[in-house]
C-alpha cells in the first residue's frame, strides 16, 4: 500500500499512464525487450553446437612444434660408430638434412627403418639421434637391417631429445642449412608424409642452400607445414 | 545363445513403444482424447517391463559367458569373478548406454506412478516428452550402438577380460549412482516443457517437479562422491579430483542441479522466478546431454573417456542439438509470458537465492570454460594451452567461498521482507567465527592461513547462523525439545544439506594443505616414519587371484610404539590383459587416511620395493559430507507437502469451504496474490 | 588347431584394440628420490602435479607411467637439486615444450576469457541485480518518477472481508516458516 504523501503527483502519473496511446508503446517496447532477452539462450547454444561441430574428428592430441624456426640445440654427445670421439653441432651437415631420432627398443621405428634405407639409397642425408639405447643393442639393429644414417650420435641419458621436446620415438627434424630446424615429424616417416610433407619442405630448403641463402620464411611457411 | 536375441528384441519393442508414447498420446492432448491420453501412463510401464528384459539379457550373456555378443568378447572373460561379469555390462560404451536407458525408462515409470495425482492432460504431456527423449536415445542405441551385436560366424572360445582398473568394487556401484543422478535431471526438465506446452502461466508444477529434482540431485552427488573415492584407491597417486573433463562433465549437471533446487524452492514457495527456475531445468539437463557428448565423442583429452567415434559424437550432438534446442525454442517463445514483477526487499531469501543462483551458475560457467576451452581455442585458433587443477581451484574455491558467505545468513532470512536486526547478529557472528577459524587455524597448521582459516571461518559463519535460526524457529514452542519437533522435514533436509556442504568443504581444506607424501624404497625390515606414524616392512609374499598373480607386502603401522594397523599393499599382474596394477592398502577412520602403495622393485636384484606413503588428514569428510548432502536431499523429498493425495485432508475439507476445489487451486490464487 | 588359432588371433587382436581403447594410468610408477629437505620435497610433488605429460590423454607427471613422464620427473628432481625456482623449471619445461605443459594456462590476451570473464560477469550481474532491486524498491513505494499502474477497483464488503482473511492467513504463514500453503502436517 502506497502512502498519502505523494497523492497529487501521483494522480498526474495516473492520468499520463491512463492514455492509452502511452501505455501500450510502454508495453510494446518492454515485451519486444523480453522477447528478445529470452532468445539469447538459444543464440548462445546453437554458437556452441556449430563449435562441437566443427570440432568431431580433429585429432585431440597435443603436438609439439617448440623446436621450430629455432638452430638445433647445443649438443656435445659422441659418435655412435666411435665413442671415443664426441660431436657437437658443427659436425652437423651444411646442407639440408632430415635428423631422425630412434632407437633399438622401439616398435615403430624397426617399422620405419626399411624406408629410411630406401632414402638412403635416393640420396637424402640422414642423420641419426640414437635415444636412451644401450650401444649394443643399437650396433645390432643397424647391422641387422642397415645403416642409413651418415652419422649416428648417442644420447644416452635423453638431455638432447628434452631439448628438442620430443615426446617419443620416432620423430624426425628436418633441419636446413643454417642449422634451424623448419619441420618437425611425429611418428614415423613414410610414403605418404614423404610425398605430402617432407619433399616440399626439402625442396624449398635444398633451392635456398644451392643459391647461398637463407630460405624465405614464406615459402617455409607454405611447404613446411 | 537365445537369451541375449530375447535382449535385442525387447530393446527394438521398446523402441516401438517409445514412438507409440510419442505419437499417441500427443494426438490425445491435441484432439482432447481422454483415452488416447490415458494410454500414456500404460505405455511407460510397458516400455520399462522391455527395457528390464534387455538389460538383464545382456547380464546373462556376461554371466553365461556368450562370447557370440562382440560386446561381451572385448569385456569379459571366463576366469572373471562373477560380480565382475555382470558389473561388466556397463564396462564400455555400448553397455552404459544401454544402462543409461534402462535407468532412464526406471524413471518414467516412477513418474507414471507418482503422478497419478496430476491432471491428465499434464501427465501425458510429462510422459510424452519423456518418451520423446527415449526414443531418440533408442534409436542411437540400435542403429550405432547396439551391444547387442554378433562376433559371428566366428565365435571366440573367451573373451579379453575387462580392465584391471575396472575390476573393483567402484564400478558396480559408480556408474549406476551416477546416471540414476544423469538421467534424473530429464525429470524436471519434462515437468516444465510440458508445463509450458500446457500454456500454464501458474507454478504448481514447480510443486511436483521438485521431489523429481531433490532426488536426482541426490543420487548425482553420491555418484560423484563414489567416483571420486574410487579414483583415489584405486589409480594410486592419492588424488581424489582432478578436474578432468569426464570428471567436470558430471559435475556441470550437478552444480546446475544445485541452482534449480534453489530457485524451485522460491518459485514453489512465492510464484516469481519462474522463467529462472524453467531456464535452469533446461540447463542441468543440457548440461547432462552435454557431459555425455563430450565422453563418447572423442572432442576432448581424457583418461576416462571411451572410445572416441566421431560418428556416434555426431549422433549424440544432433540429439543433444533437438531435445536442448527445443527446449530453449519452446523457452523463447512461450517463457517470456511468465515473467511477473517480483515484489521483494533487499534483505529477503529471495535475494540471497538471486546471490546463490548467480553465484553458481558462474562456478559452472567457470567449469564449462576450462573443460571446453581447448576446443574453443581450436576454433578460434588461440593456441595450444592446458587447463587443469591449477586454474580450476584459482577460480572455483573463493566462489565457494562466496557462496558459503551468502549461504550462512540466506538459508535463514525470512522470504519477502525481514525487518530483524541482523546487522547486530551478523557483526557478533561474523567476528566471533573469525576468531574461532583463528584459534583453530593456529593449532593445526599456521602456515595455511588462508585456505584453513578462511574455510574455517566461513564454516562457523554458516553454523551459528544456523544455530541462531534453530532458536529462532523454536522460541514460540513450549519447549526446546518441542519445538525442534515440530520443525518440518524439509527444513531438516535443508539444514542437513547445507551441514553436510561445511563438512565437505572442511575436508577438502585440510586434506589439499596438510597431506603428506612419501616416496620410499624399503626392504624386509625396513622402516620409515612419516608424519608420526612408523612404517615397517615385515615381509614379501607371493598371491594369487583368480584372474591375477600378485606380490603382496606386509606393513606394520604403529604411532608412538603402538600398532596401529596392518597393511597389504600389493602389486598384480594380470594374466589375460598383461596390465600391471598396484592394489594400495589403506587405513582409514575419520580423522585421517593411512595410505601405503607398492611400486616396483629398486633394481633388478635388489629386494628393496618401491613405496608410496600418504598421511591424508580428514579425508574422509569430503565423502562423507556429500553422503550428509544426499541424506538431506532425501530428507526433503520425503515431506508430505509433495504428496499429491487423492482422498481429502483437513486442508481439503477447509479448502472446500472456502470455495475452492482442489488444494492446487488454493495455492495457486493464493500465490496469485502474493504477487502484484 | 583352427580353434586355438581363432582364439590367439582374437586374443590379441581385442587385447590391441582394449590397449588403444582406454590408456588409462592403471599404475604410476612410484620413483623414490632422495631430497635436502622438505621443502625441496615439497617443491618437487607440486610441481610435478601441475605439469603434463605431453605423450599422455590428459595426466599430470605424478600420475602417468609414460617414459617420456618419467625422463621430465627425472629432469624435475635434477632442476630442483639444482637450486632452481618453480618458475624457472615452468620456463625450462614451457621453452621445450610449449605452454600446454603446464596445466596453470599463461594469463595472456588469448586466455583472458578463461581468467577474467567469469569474475567480470560476476561483479556486472550482482551490481546489475543490486542497483534493479534498489530501483523496484523505490517503484514500490512510489518515490521515483515511474509511473506505477494503479487500474484497482474498489472491492465489494464480501470480497474485502475474504481478502482480509486470506492476506492475514498469508501473512502468519510469512512469519513462521515452519508451515506452507499446502496444509499442515
Amino acid at each position: 500500500m502506497t502512502t498519502s504523501n505523494n497523492e497529487p503527483d501521483r494522480k498526474a502519473q495516473q492520468e499520463a499512464v491512463k492514455d492509452p496511446k502511452v501505455a501500450s508503446s510502454n508495453k510494446v517496447k518492454s515485451k519486444k525487450k523480453l522477447k528478445i532477452g529470452f532468445l539469447i539462450p538459444l543464440v548462445i547454444f546453437i554458437g556452441l553446437v556449430a563449435m562441437l561441430y566443427m570440432r568431431l574428428g580433429k585429432p585431440t592430441d597435443i603436438v609439439t612444434n617448440t623446436a621450430l624456426e629455432r638452430p638445433v640445440p647445443a649438443f656435445e654427445l659422441p659418435l655412435l660408430s666411435d665413442t671415443s670421439r664426441i660431436m657437437t653441432n658443427d659436425n652437423l651437415p651444411d646442407k639440408p638434412f632430415l635428423m631422425n631420432i630412434w632407437g633399438s627398443w622401439c616398435p615403430t621405428c624397426i617399422i620405419e627403418h626399411p624406408f629410411l634405407m630406401k632414402l638412403e639409397e635416393r640420396g637424402v642425408n640422414l642423420v641419426g639421434v640414437n635415444y636412451k639405447d644401450d650401444i649394443g643393442d643399437a650396433l645390432g639393429y643397424l647391422n641387422r637391417g642397415g645403416d642409413p644414417f651418415s652419422m649416428s650420435i648417442q644420447d644416452l641419458s635423453g638431455q638432447f631429445a628434452l631439448d628438442l621436446g620430443l615426446t617419443g620415438a620416432p620423430e624426425t627434424f628436418i633441419v636446413d642449412g643454417d642449422g634451424i630446424i623448419r619441420q618437425h615429424i611425429i611418428g614415423e616417416i613414410n610414403e605418404a608424409n614423404w610425398q605430402d610433407r617432407i619433399t616440399p619442405c626439402l625442396m624449398v630448403l635444398n633451392d635456398a642452400s644451392n643459391n647461398g641463402v637463407s630460405p624465405d620464411p614464406s615459402q617455409v611457411a607454405e611447404a613446411c607445414k | 545363445m537365445l537369451i541375449t536375441e530375447l535382449g535385442y528384441f525387447a530393446l527394438l519393442a521398446a523402441f516401438i513403444l517409445a514412438i507409440l508414447q510419442v505419437v499417441l498420446p500427443t494426438i490425445g492432448v491435441m484432439r482432447d482424447h481422454v483415452a488416447w491420453q490415458r494410454l500414456a501412463p500404460s505405455l511407460a510401464w510397458a516400455q520399462f517391463a522391455a527395457m528390464i528384459t534387455s538389460f538383464a539379457a545382456l547380464m546373462a550373456g556376461f554371466y553365461y559367458n556368450d562370447f557370440s555378443l562382440v560386446y561381451v568378447t572385448q569385456h569379459s572373460n571366463t576366469l572373471l569373478p562373477w560380480y565382475y561379469k555382470l558389473s561388466a555390462t556397463w564396462g564400455g560404451h555400448e553397455g552404459s548406454l544401454l544402462l543409461w536407458m534402462t535407468i532412464m525408462a526406471t524413471w518414467c515409470a516412477l513418474v507414471s506412478y507418482f503422478s497419478r495425482g496430476l491432471p491428465l492432460s499434464m501427465r501425458a504431456r510429462v510422459l510424452v516428452i519423456l518418451a520423446g527423449v527415449q526414443m531418440m536415445m533408442l534409436a542411437m542405441l540400435i542403429f550405432t550402438s547396439s551391444p547387442f551385436d554378433r562376433t559371428l560366424p566366428n565365435l571366440p572360445v573367451d573373451g579379453a577380460d575387462l580392465n584391471p582398473v575396472l575390476q573393483d568394487f567402484g564400478l558396480i556401484i559408480h556408474p549406476p549412482m551416477l546416471y540414476m543422478g544423469y538421467v534424473g535431471m530429464v525429470v524436471p526438465f519434462a515437468f516444465c516443457m510440458a508445463a509450458l506446452w500446457e500454456g500454464r502461466l501458474d507454478a504448481v508444477w514447480t510443486r511436483w517437479s521438485r521431489p523429481w529434482a531433490l532426488a536426482a540431485w541426490g543420487f548425482l552427488t553420491v555418484g560423484i562422491a563414489l567416483g571420486s573415492w574410487w579414483a583415489y584407491y584405486e589409480l594410486g597417486w592419492g588424488g581424489w579430483w582432478f578436474w578432468d573433463p569426464v570428471e567436470n562433465a558430471s559435475l556441470m549437471p550437478w552444480l546446475a542441479g544445485t541452482a534449480l533446487l534453489h530457485s524451485l524452492a522460491v518459485t514453489e514457495k512465492r510464484g516469481v522466478f519462474k522463467a529462472w527456475t524453467i531456464m535452469l531445468a533446461i540447463f542441468a539437463f543440457a548440461l547432462s546431454l552435454l557431459g555425455t557428448f563430450l565422453v563418447r565423442s572423442g572432442v576432448i583429452t581424457s583418461v576416462h573417456s571411451f572410445a572416441a567415434d566421431p560418428t556416434r559424437g555426431l549422433v549424440i550432438l544432433v540429439i543433444l542439438g533437438i531435445i536442448v534446442g527445443g527446449g530453449l525454442l519452446m523457452f523463447a517463445v512461450r517463457g517470456w509470458r511468465l515473467t511477473v514483477e517480483s515484489q521483494y526487499r533487499l534483505i529477503s531469501r529471495e535475494s540471497f537465492l538471486v546471490i546463490n543462483n548467480v553465484i553458481i551458475l558462474i562456478s559452472t560457467l567457470v567449469v564449462l570454460l576450462g573443460t571446453l576451452y581447448p576446443i574453443i581455442a581450436d576454433a578460434f585458433n588461440l593456441g595450444q594451452v592446458s587447463v587443469g587443477p591449477p586454474y580450476f581451484n584459482a577460480l572455483f574455491v573463493p566462489l565457494t567461498w562466496l557462496l558459503l558467505v551468502a549461504m550462512g545468513m540466506g538459508s535463514n532470512i525470512r522470504w519477502k521482507q525481514d525487518s530483524r536486526p541482523l546487522l547486530g547478529a551478523g557483526m557478533v557472528i561474523a567476528v566471533s567465527s573469525l576468531v574461532l577459524a583463528a584459534i583453530i587455524t593456529y593449532f593445526t597448521s599456521p602456515s595455511a592461513m588462508l585456505n584453513i582459516g578462511v574455510t574455517l571461518a566461513v564454516s562457523f559463519w554458516v553454523l551459528l547462523w544456523m544455530v541462531v535460526d534453530f532458536k529462532d524457529k523454536t522460541k514460540n514452542a513450549p519447549s526446546r525439545l518441542n519445538g525442534l519437533r515440530q520443525l518440518r522435514l524439509s527444513y531438516w533436509g535443508q539444514q542437513t544439506a547445507h551441514i553436510g556442504v561445511i563438512i565437505a568443504v572442511i575436508g577438502v581444506a585440510f586434506t589439499t594443505t596438510l597431506s603428506i607424501e612419501r616416496d620410499v624404497a624399503l626392504g624386509p625390515n625396513d622402516s620409515v616414519n612419516v608424519q608420526g606414524y612408523d612404517f615397517t616392512v615385515k615381509d614379501f609374499s607371493e598371491v594369487k587371484g583368480s584372474n591375477f598373480d600378485a606380490t603382496q607386502a606386509e606393513v606394520t603401522v604403529s604411532k608412538d610404539g603402538q600398532e596401529v594397523t596392518t597393511l597389504y599393499p600389493e602389486k598384480r599382474n594380470y594374466i589375460i590383459s598383461m596390465m600391471p596394477m598396484t592394489e594400495a592398502a589403506i587405513d582409514a577412520n575419520l580423522m585421517r587416511d593411512v595410505y601405503v602403495a607398492l611400486g616396483e622393485p629398486i633394481a633388478e636384484d635388489s629386494n628393496e620395493w618401491a613405496f608410496r606413503i600418504y598421511v591424508k588428514p580428514l579425508i574422509r569428510w569430503i565423502w562423507l559430507g556429500a553422503l550428509i548432502m544426499a541424506f538431506g536431499a532425501l530428507l526433503s523429498m520425503l515431506d508430505n507437502r509433495y504428496r499429491i493425495k487423492k482422498t481429502k485432508t483437513p486442508a481439503q475439507i477447509a479448502a472446500k469451504k472456502s470455495g475452492f476445489a482442489t488444494v492446487a487451486d488454493l495455492d495457486t490464487s493464493a500465490t496469485k496474490i502474493g504477487e502484484r | 588347431m583352427i580353434a586355438y588359432q581363432i582364439r590367439k588371433a582374437t586374443i590379441k587382436l581385442a587385447s590391441l584394440f582394449i590397449a588403444c581403447l582406454l590408456s588409462m594410468a592403471s599404475f604410476a610408477a612410484i620413483d623414490v628420490y632422495d631430497f635436502d629437505s622438505v621443502q625441496q620435497e615439497a617443491q618437487y610433488r607440486g610441481l610435478i602435479e601441475e605439469l603434463r605429460c605431453p605423450k599422455c590423454q590428459n595426466q599430470n607427471l605424478a600420475g602417468s607411467d609414460a617414459p617420456i613422464a618419467q625422463d621430465l620427473k627425472q629432469k624435475t628432481y635434477d632442476l630442483i637439486k639444482d637450486g632452481r625456482s618453480d618458475g624457472e623449471i615452468r620456463a625450462y619445461m614451457q621453452e621445450r615444450y610449449g605452454d600446454f605443459i603446464s596445466y596453470k594456462p599463461p594469463v595472456r590476451p588469448s586466455t583472458w576469457i578463461l581468467w577474467f570473464f567469469p569474475p567480470l560477469l560476476l561483479i556486472v550481474l550482482l551490481v546489475g541485480w543490486f542497483w534493479q532491486s534498489k530501483r523496484r524498491q523505490l517503484v514500490a513505494s512510489g518515490e521515483s518518477g515511474v509511473a506505477v499502474d494503479n487500474h484497482v477497483k474498489a472491492l465489494s464488503a464480501a470480497e474485502k472481508a475474504e481478502l482480509d482473511r486470506l492476506l492475514s492467513r498469508a501473512n502468519n504463514d510469512d512469519k513462521d516458516d515452519t508451515t506452507s500453503l499446502g496444509g499442515k502436517k
